[in-house]
């Protein structure tokens, strides 16, 4: 269970993915993380915070105070019109990156 | 857009703190829900939600930074402390505000002058391309032109865009209310263009106007038209009568739209006039000329000499050697005060550099008396960048309102100076407030503030931690604090010096002027002029013979002793006129000399009581148009012209005007423009052979001006309607002739006094600030048995030691600054001992009781109170 850096720009990424499946609130994104990447990738909360704090002023998510499923108050981020653009782009940057590594990785 | 929002998050700064802090509160919640609920217990459970959490403090930090401008926040936070801090110690904080006042005060009003009169464009369209024109004689710089050099140089067409001359001359103004006396001003076309000079109603000249050559119409100032007219709605085509003659007044110029107060303007019929344009003529100008703009004005100069050099007939052969001169417009108006702007400029700068000398003094002794706090900050985990912006926030804070304060006195000062001198008097400067002038007290401001602020907050920022807390902020000053210090105090010192001294050399020079002797009586003299009525003085002769009318009824005044008349007064702004004078000896092709000429009464030199040296005075016999020619001369002209000096002058013969001149008297030379100035070498020759406009003299037994009304009935008895003009004492206008003097005087010795003041302050702040921090040490030095005396020579020394240094490096500073200040030095060397000895001796007194006052305090201290403090 190694703790891996992950870059910035590519945390917005997942995070961004992630809520491209319904809104959620800070943990809940932190917990996703983790289990679906089977503990791969754990997100410290001083990296998780700032990055929804600069997405929202950059208006790709919103916020909304709301209860969660368990009756506790909390921030619900969703994903903007913008949000789901730079998704989309962010992906194909992505794909196009590890497709070029790969590609070299696999060359003889 | 996320500016934006990052710009409105400042705002709502609050409500955001709150949001983030609940945010986070409620994840952390629930991961130690969490672990409790897999099996942890408490405290195990709480320690594993920190742990997933991460550091909480830096979380914040990090998600603070992406929401707003954390810089801004920072700063907010460190002015409000800073206005804690200055609360605290109001003592401290007063006297840098002031200190800086004081400083940026004296250097915005300088530069508001120095702006006003250098840097901004004058008042008038294409200023700096107005050049003023006239011929000068070898080794001067001369004033006036006449009709036959202006005719030459109307020769370039490419040379100049426009050039236009003027010629003044006293007149009477009649049949509006009692006779006034008005100086027309006989002006050529193209002289309204220079300066852009609009008529505001009706039209100016025409061509042919200024061809007629009898002028018969007029264009009037505004101001004229308001005040001596009553600015009478009905103006235009009023007929004015001047001299007898009816002039229709065709214009009224717009307000202020020629640059001095000419009222009436007629057209000059010099183009047309051979006898005005003759080589030599008497007919004066005042030539001014706007550059076309592509020449500048050496190459005009140039030209102008080369022109000159093609046309040898429109000069008489003596002013063969003289040059054409092409000066701009701001360096012949004020040109010569060029090395005084300087200097002042340097010490007002100098104050500054001492004010500031003494704020990084003042800052530095506190921010010692603050390192233990600061290496608890230090300690505690602040950044050194964060503890030097605080430090510096705070001084620039006192800065900012120092600077403000400053800007506001400045230009208070700058203005009563403006009216003192009447500088505004002068059209063509303008005297309102300019960018230039805030744009630099703010930049002065900002560069006070960080050199005061910044080096003590460096210095501040590095100390040794383990020290500064054990010892609980009770250090001693560190080597290299004191040597900042100390060279801060010597610099102030030399500064002052340097200051008091060239105070000292223009008190010295201002009382050698007042008492030196022009070598004419002043006192109870009164002079005015008249302008003759043109059918009373056809001719020389008539003239001579209406002026002695004049004089003899003059004489007749109860309480006058004696009259004349001149056609140069000393001192007065009269006309004066220089002319080339040659021995019999020299050829033709001898440069001539040039000497003042005074066309004079028989009993002039008498009424002034300028004393004959050789030979004869000239007598009513002299006064007539075919008498023999003769003429008295100063002993300056003897001594210029003659080998022998004035007994080789007395019955030799001079050549003037292509005539000989036989030298019948020597009389003793005087100060002609203003006291103190070096005698100009002088004719007199009787009116009736020189006739030109005179003004006349009176010596009275009573203050002369209570005779005036005599005065104006002796002259309505020889014509009536004829008013008197110009009338002053002449003791009064010698006394105006040093007004200069006195105002540098007044400004230096104010600088001065600042500067000492500001010394007093720093060598004190400074002593006392050592004295503080040997305290221990001087209970130490009383328990073991020193006298008050042995502790206050200690401290004494000290501070002896620093004011010697400065005493030494500031007599460098005077000799060196003196020398900009030579030409204004009267009879006194610029390394005059006296002025020198004054100042160290006031500088050293007032430094010594600034360092004796804290130095008798410690001397006085309780030892064992001073020992128990740690």
């Amino acid at each position: 269970m190694t703790k891996t850096d992950i870059l910035q720009g590519t945390l917005d990424m997942l995070i961004l993915r992630i809520l491209a499946n319904g809104s959620m609130h800070g943990w809940g994104i932190a917990e996703r993380i983790a289990t679906i990447s089977k503990s791969a990738l754990s997100v410290g909360e001083g990296s998780l915070y700032p990055s929804l704090y600069r997405m929202e002023q950059k208006g790709w998510i919103s916020a909304e105070w709301s209860v969660s499923d368990n009756n506790r108050k909390a921030k619900f981020y969703a994903l903007t019109r913008a949000g789901r653009k730079q998704l989309a782009a962010k992906q194909q940057a992505w794909d196009d990156l590890t497709g070029a590594i790969a590609d070299i990785m696999n060359s003889t | 857009m996320s500016f934006l929002r990052k710009v409105l998050n400042l705002l709502r700064r609050r409500h955001l703190e709150e949001d983030m802090a609940e945010e986070m509160r409620l994840h952390r919640e629930h991961l130690l829900e969490k672990a409790m609920a897999a099996g942890l217990d408490r405290p195990a459970a709480e320690r594993q939600a920190s742990l997933q959490f991460g550091p909480a403090a830096a979380a914040t930090e990090a998600a603070r930074e992406t929401r707003s401008f954390v810089w801004l926040e920072n700063l907010c936070q460190d002015i409000g402390y800073s206005i804690r801090c200055i609360r605290k110690s109001p003592g401290f904080a007063s006297i840098i505000v002031l200190t800086l006042t004081v400083g940026i005060g004296c250097n915005t009003a300088c530069f508001s002058l120095i702006n006003s009169l250098l840097l901004r464009p004058l008042a008038y369209p294409n200023s700096d391309r107005i050049v003023y024109l006239s011929e000068s004689s070898p080794g001067e710089i001369g004033y006036t032109s006449n009709g036959a050099a202006l005719a030459r140089w109307l020769k370039d067409g490419d040379l100049f865009e426009h050039l236009g001359g003027y010629h003044v001359r006293q007149s009477t103004l009649t049949g509006r209310g009692h006779p006034r006396p008005v100086r027309l001003t006989e002006s050529t076309a193209g002289l309204f263009e220079v300066f852009g000079t609009r008529v505001a109603q009706g039209r100016g000249f025409h061509a042919s106007e200024y061809e007629s050559g009898r002028g018969q119409v007029a264009v009037i100032s505004h101001e004229f038209w308001q005040q001596q007219l009553g600015g009478d709605l009905n103006i235009l085509g009023e007929v004015l009568v001047f001299d007898g003659k009816g002039h229709e007044i065709i214009g009224v110029l717009a307000p202020q739209a020629f640059p001095y107060d000419n009222a009436v303007f007629i057209p000059s019929d010099v183009l047309v006039s051979e006898s005005k344009r003759a080589p030599g003529s008497d007919y004066a100008m005042v030539t001014y000329a706007l550059l076309a703009p592509v020449v500048d004005r050496v190459s005009a100069q140039a030209r102008l000499q080369a022109m000159r050099g093609a046309h040898p007939d429109s000069y008489l052969p003596e002013q063969r050697e003289w040059r054409d001169t092409v000066q701009g417009w701001r360096d012949v108006s004020y040109g010569t005060y060029k090395p005084a702007f300087l200097l002042t400029a340097l010490v007002v700068a100098a104050i500054l550099l001492i004010a500031c000398a003494n704020i990084t003094n003042l800052v530095l002794a506190r921010n010692g008396a603050r390192s233990g706090e600061i290496a608890l900050r230090l300690a505690l985990g602040a950044s050194t960048s964060r503890i030097v912006r605080q430090l510096l926030t705070e001084t620039m804070l006192l800065a900012t309102i120092g600077g403000v304060l400053g800007a506001v006195a400045g230009v208070a000062l700058f203005r009563g100076f403006v009216r003192w001198v009447n500088l505004d008097t002068l059209r063509f400067i303008e005297t309102s407030l300019d960018h230039r002038v805030m744009l630099f007290a703010t930049g002065a401001t900002v560069v006070c503030g960080l050199v005061c602020g910044l080096l003590p907050a460096l210095r501040c920022a590095r100390p040794g931690l383990t020290t500064h807390l054990k010892e609980g902020g009770q250090s001693v000053a560190t080597g290299k604090r004191r040597r900042l210090q100390s060279s801060l105090i010597i610099a102030e010192c030399a500064c002052t010096l340097a200051l008091l001294v060239i105070a000292g050399l223009l008190l010295r020079s201002l009382q050698n002027v007042t008492a030196s002797d022009p070598g004419f009586t002043r006192e109870g003299v009164l002079y005015f002029t008249l302008s003759a009525p043109s059918e009373r003085t056809p001719d020389a002769e008539a003239s001579a013979r209406f002026t002695d009318q004049v004089i003899s009824n003059l004489q007749r005044i109860p309480g006058v002793i004696a009259a004349g008349a001149t056609s140069a007064v000393p001192m007065s702004k009269v006309e004066y006129r220089t002319e080339a004078v040659r021995r019999i000896d020299q050829g033709t092709d001898a440069a001539g000399l040039t000497v003042g000429i005074d066309s004079v009464s028989p009993g002039y030199l008498d009424t002034l009581q300028i004393p004959l040296l050789r030979g004869r005075l000239l007598t009513a016999m002299d006064n007539h148009a075919q008498a023999p020619k003769v003429v008295l001369v100063n002993t300056r002209l003897a001594d210029l012209l003659f080998e022998g000096g004035a007994p080789a002058a007395l019955g030799s013969s001079i050549v003037w005007r292509g005539e000989q001149w036989e030298i019948v008297g020597i009389v003793s030379s005087t100060a002609r423009y203003y006291l103190g100035h070096k005698p100009i070498p002088q004719l007199f020759v009787t009116q009736a052979q020189l006739s030109i406009p005179v003004s006349y003299v009176l010596r009275a037994n009573v203050d002369p001006m209570s005779l005036i009304n005599s005065v104006r009935a002796a002259v309505e008895e020889v014509h009536a309607g004829l008013a008197l003009s110009n009338t002053h004492r002449l003791s009064d206008r010698a006394d105006g002739s040093m007004g200069l003097r006195r105002t540098f005087l007044v400004m230096f010795g104010l600088f001065a006094c600042v500067g000492l003041a500001l010394a007093a302050m720093g060598v004190f702040g400074l002593m006392t600030y050592t004295v503080s921090q040997r305290m221990r040490e001087m209970g130490i030095r009383i328990a073991l048995g020193a006298t008050t005396r042995n502790l206050l020579w200690l401290i004494l020394s000290d501070s002896l030691r620093l004011i010697g240094l400065g005493l030494l490096a500031g007599i460098v500073l005077a000799a060196g600054g003196s020398r900009l200040l030579q030409s204004q030095l009267y009879d006194v060397n610029r390394l005059d001992p006296a002025s020198y000895l004054l100042a160290v001796a006031a500088l050293l007194t007032i430094g010594v009781i600034a360092g004796l006052l804290p130095a008798w305090r410690a001397a006085r201290a309780n030892p064992i109170a001073v020992l128990r403090v740690e």
